[in-house]
């Protein structure tokens, strides 16, 4: 259609018709679409404490206790040797479950003589408050790390570490002695994607599979 | 049109009150196409566009700008923060080690730093991946690796966990390919951003070999009593809509002495963190003696976050 | 120059009611994206189906696949110019005005994937802070922008000279033209080496990369003119000899048999390695675990073959055949740039997470409302050049 010659009087001007309305449409639609659509401002769900909260693996148990540094209450009466054979703990100590390894004598820690200490390669006392020396007496490439820094959870400085910056934790903060293995079960929730994140378990095929 | 139409030069008045009249309603319909804007969730103010480059501040300019921005946390989130700005170090060199025989998939690291470095908590935005890989099978696979194993498979001795946050590279490809140098590497071997300088390409995720940087796909979300107000300009103050982010090492912490957020936190002492230019530093202790490795050594990124074998 | 433009003005807005409804329907489509962009602008790229693991979507797949519809502009002027062929001479404005409307799409995609626009004078030298040479970022805004302003200017001068009855004088045009020339390869390869250089995507680095745009680039660009020479020929808006879509549509098949070629030696590499980074590709395929892309490779696999098929075969002269060969392979390395490269270089994500991808709707509008836009800037531009190219070549 060749209307240049003859001007575009006489023709329908299909600009517009077909533009103008368009636009109003659109121009009513989005007007009222923005307007239709309200969002609510979500509200950020505060985080578990216990989930971001330093805590040792025993310090709770630690919390608890209320035999040591009490152990004459019974023992100052009652001093007499036990029985070597005797493996399990009795009376008062009977809820404690031995599982040490080989280490299997409560004598081989506790000092027999003076209850409120541990007992020292030499046979003299260990004062509970430096029970890493009890420890040591086995685990002594364990001990040089804990004493290095690089065994053991650290709190603190990094920086000029003194005794009064940095706080260091001693083997019974996270290992109960009797069964020293190490038990934590304070685990937390797994990372959640947005919803419209489409993901897919990835255990499901091996790599050797994946030729399949 | 046709062939051999020849161009008109003069141009009538009905024609271009018509030509006016399509192009107005397009305008108007522009115009209100843009309608969803009056919903935005963050307007930059001026003084934020104009602001310049921070290793272009002068410390006057880095006060004022600290001023601004602690004014404005008030306001949203209604906290009293301090916004610092610790410099490097001299002659440190921080690295990190963590001991994969120990880690037993906890992930309070992980929420610790969320903590300690106010991260968006809808959506959430975490710097630390824990991912949880079978013992007897590929040893450490990446592909077979759980990222999301529920927290009732944590603590399995049948599986190593291994948590990955930013390796703070030596070379970082990341700081390589940044369009605007809106992140760098630090004196002190921290890579870190300016997120007031970030125009939200995302080619440095693209980059990153370690899926260490997160994007704010929204405006983050902090709930202003968890808010921590002990803040660093280059770490844990509140990020904006659109821009990068990742871990720093908690520089703010860790420049002043302090150690990261997600060592303290962690039960089991796999993490460690140090000074390697301090010969008698834990961390140094540990590259020396044990058995380290490091992360996709073969891209030659160079990490400062080593991985260790150890009991 | 008044007299141009008002010229131009006149002869946009004239035109029969298929022009139109046709430009109604652009300008609709652009305005709904635009739209669309406006609520991404206010509610952040989580409105797209983006995240963390897949970081890059439609928006810089269009990209790249767009630039090398630019880039591939210059396969029409390299017969016209050095060959000093005729008849090609007379349509290849039409291709580099193509490359301009393309080069202005490739713009707005990448505009559309910034998390934050507001803050694009940071990518100014001086302003903000260029991290040239280092960023294969800051090389791609150099050699779009130098690319389109060369088009831009060959286009309006060559135009405007004939506008007014004039020959173009060559001294002022021609040098600019092999500078394009010369250009017109540097945009797909920096877009590709903004992929490649990339240590940490074993699936984007590979040296094959550059070239396998450049030849995919050559066969969709090239597919895409001949669809445009077809249409406006039937709208008798110009009348070309068949000897030029002949010429085209050897470029586009021996360009086609480079890229089929490229793209199998890949193949090959990856799966008979089986290195730990096949997974990339194998996840493509569907060979490892669900994959959602694996269709649509297989898809665009079968297309550029079969494409390749009809264009070896006799039934190439068969105009319908043709036109449906160029649609395949215009569709065919669409996916392959977008959904075959782009999107599984992050499947699995580089600690082996396997996150799909699927863009959300509003991510689609905005694509689509791209397009329109940039469909819409061809159109005028080819319905103000039109009438002048025409007096041109009717003495």
């Amino acid at each position: 259609m060749n209307n240049s010659a003859a001007g575009s009087s006489g023709d329908k001007n299909w600009g517009l018709v077909l533009v103008v309305p368009a636009c109003a449409v659109l121009f009513i639609l989005f007007v009222v679409f923005t307007l239709a659509t309200s969002d609510e401002p979500t509200v950020a769900q505060p985080l578990e404490p216990s989930w971001f909260t330093p805590t040792t693996a025993r310090g709770e148990d630690l919390q608890n206790k209320v035999m040591v540094g009490s152990c004459y209450l019974c023992h100052a009466y009652w001093t007499g040797l036990p029985d070597p054979d005797v493996v399990r703990p009795q009376f008062a100590h009977s809820a404690i479950q031995l599982d040490h390894g080989a280490n299997d004598r409560c004598y081989n820690c506790h000092l027999i003589q003076d209850r409120n200490k541990y007992t020292a390669n030499d046979g003299s006392g260990i004062m509970h408050t430096n029970v890493e020396q009890l420890c040591a007496r086995c685990h002594g490439l364990i001990y040089n790390d804990w004493v290095a820094g690089t065994h053991g959870v650290q709190r603190g400085q990094w920086m000029t570490p003194t005794a009064f910056e940095r706080q260091n934790f001693k083997c019974t903060h996270c290992h109960d002695p009797h069964a020293p293995a190490f038990k934590f079960e304070k685990y937390t929730p797994p990372p959640v994607w947005p919803e419209q994140i489409e993901r897919q378990r990835a255990e499901a095929p091996p790599p050797s599979e994946k030729t399949e | 049109m046709e062939k051999g139409q020849k161009p008109d030069r003069k141009l009538n008045r009905r024609d271009f009150i018509a030509g006016m009249a399509v192009t107005l309603a397009a305008a108007g319909a522009g115009a209100a196409a843009l309608s969803p804007l009056i919903r935005a969730e963050e307007i930059p103010p001026l003084e934020d566009v104009l602001q310049k480059h921070y290793q272009r501040l002068t410390p006057e300019e880095k006060k004022a700008i600290f001023a601004r921005l602690e004014k404005r946390i008030l306001a949203t989130h209604g906290v009293q923060a301090t916004i610092r700005d610790p410099q490097p170090l001299e002659n440190a060199h921080f690295a990190y080690a963590l001991n994969i025989g120990r880690c037993i998939g906890c992930r309070k690291c992980v929420y610790a730093c969320m903590k300690e470095n106010n991260l968006s908590r809808d959506p959430q935005i975490q710097y630390i991946r824990v991912l949880k890989m079978k013992k007897q099978g590929h040893g450490i696979d990446l592909e077979s690796a759980v990222h999301d194993y529920p927290q009732e498979e944590a603590g399995d001795k049948n599986y190593y966990y291994m948590p990955v946050q930013c390796q703070q590279c030596e070379n970082p490809p990341c700081v390589k390919v940044c369009p605007v140098k809106a992140t760098w590497r630090e004196e002190d071997g921290i890579v870190v951003i300016d997120y007031n300088w970030c125009i939200g390409c995302r080619y440095c995720q693209a980059a990153c070999p370690y899926h260490a940087r997160r994007f704010n796909f929204a405006k983050p979300r902090v709930p202003g009593a968890e808010l921590n107000p002990n803040m660093g300009y280059l770490s844990n103050r509140p990020r904006f809509m659109g821009v990068m982010e990742k871990c720093t090492f908690c520089l703010h912490r860790t420049r002043t002495g302090r150690y990261p957020a997600c060592l303290e936190v962690c039960p089991t002492g796999a993490r460690k963190f140090g000074d390697m230019s301090d010969p008698d530093s834990e961390i140094r202790r540990i590259v020396d003696k044990e058995r380290v490795y490091v992360l996709k050594q073969d891209l030659g990124t160079v990490p400062r976050f080593y991985y260790v074998f150890a009991k | 120059m008044i007299a141009f433009i008002l010229h131009g003005f006149r002869s946009v807005f004239q035109g029969s009611r298929a022009y139109w409804v046709w430009f109604t329907v652009l300008l609709a489509l652009a305005l709904v994206g635009l739209n669309a962009y406006a609520r991404q602008l206010a509610h952040g790229l989580g409105s797209t189906g983006m995240g963390d693991e897949v970081s890059w979507g439609l928006y810089i797949a269009n990209f790249a696949f767009l630039v090398g519809m630019a880039a591939a502009a210059v396969m029409m002027v390299i017969p016209a110019y050095i060959f000093k062929d005729k008849e090609m001479h007379k349509v290849v404005i039409f291709s580099e005005l193509f490359a301009v409307a393309a080069m202005i799409m490739c713009m707005l995609f990448i505009f559309v994937d910034l998390g934050r626009p507001d803050r694009i004078h940071h990518m100014v030298p001086k302003i903000g802070y260029f991290n040239w040479p280092g960023s294969l970022l800051t090389w791609d805004v150099i050699v779009l922008n130098g690319y389109l302003i060369l088009n831009l200017y060959v286009c309006a001068y060559f135009l405007y000279e004939s506008f007014h009855g004039r020959r173009p004088k060559p001294i002022l045009y021609i040098p600019v033209v092999f500078l394009a020339i010369a250009w017109a390869p540097t945009i797909h390869t920096v877009t590709a080496f903004l992929f490649q250089g990339l240590g940490g995507r074993p699936f984007w680095n590979t040296g094959l990369i550059a070239p396998r745009f450049l030849a995919s680039a050559f066969a969709a660009g090239p597919a895409f003119m001949i669809l445009v020479f077809t249409v406006l020929e039937r709208l008798g808006a110009i009348s070309i000899e068949s000897t030029v879509i002949r010429r085209i549509r050897v470029i586009v098949t021996v360009s086609l048999l480079i890229n089929i070629f490229l793209a199998g030696s890949e193949l090959f590499a990856e799966f008979y390695a089986e290195s730990a980074h096949t997974v990339h590709i194998s996840h493509l395929f569907g060979l490892h675990g669900i994959s959602l892309l694996a269709p649509w490779i297989w898809a665009s696999l079968a297309m550029n073959i079969l494409a390749a098929v009809i264009l070896l075969s006799p039934a190439r002269n068969n105009p319908i055949a043709l036109i449906v060969a160029c649609i395949m392979i215009v569709v065919g390395i669409w996916i392959e740039k977008g959904l075959g490269f782009v999107v599984p270089g992050f499947i699995p994500s580089t600690l082996g997470d396997f996150v799909q991808y699927i863009p959300s709707a509003n991510e689609i509008i905005i694509c689509i409302g791209i397009w329109a836009f940039g469909l819409l800037v061809y159109t005028i531009f080819l319905k103000g050049s039109l009438p002048i190219v025409n007096q041109q070549n009717t003495p």
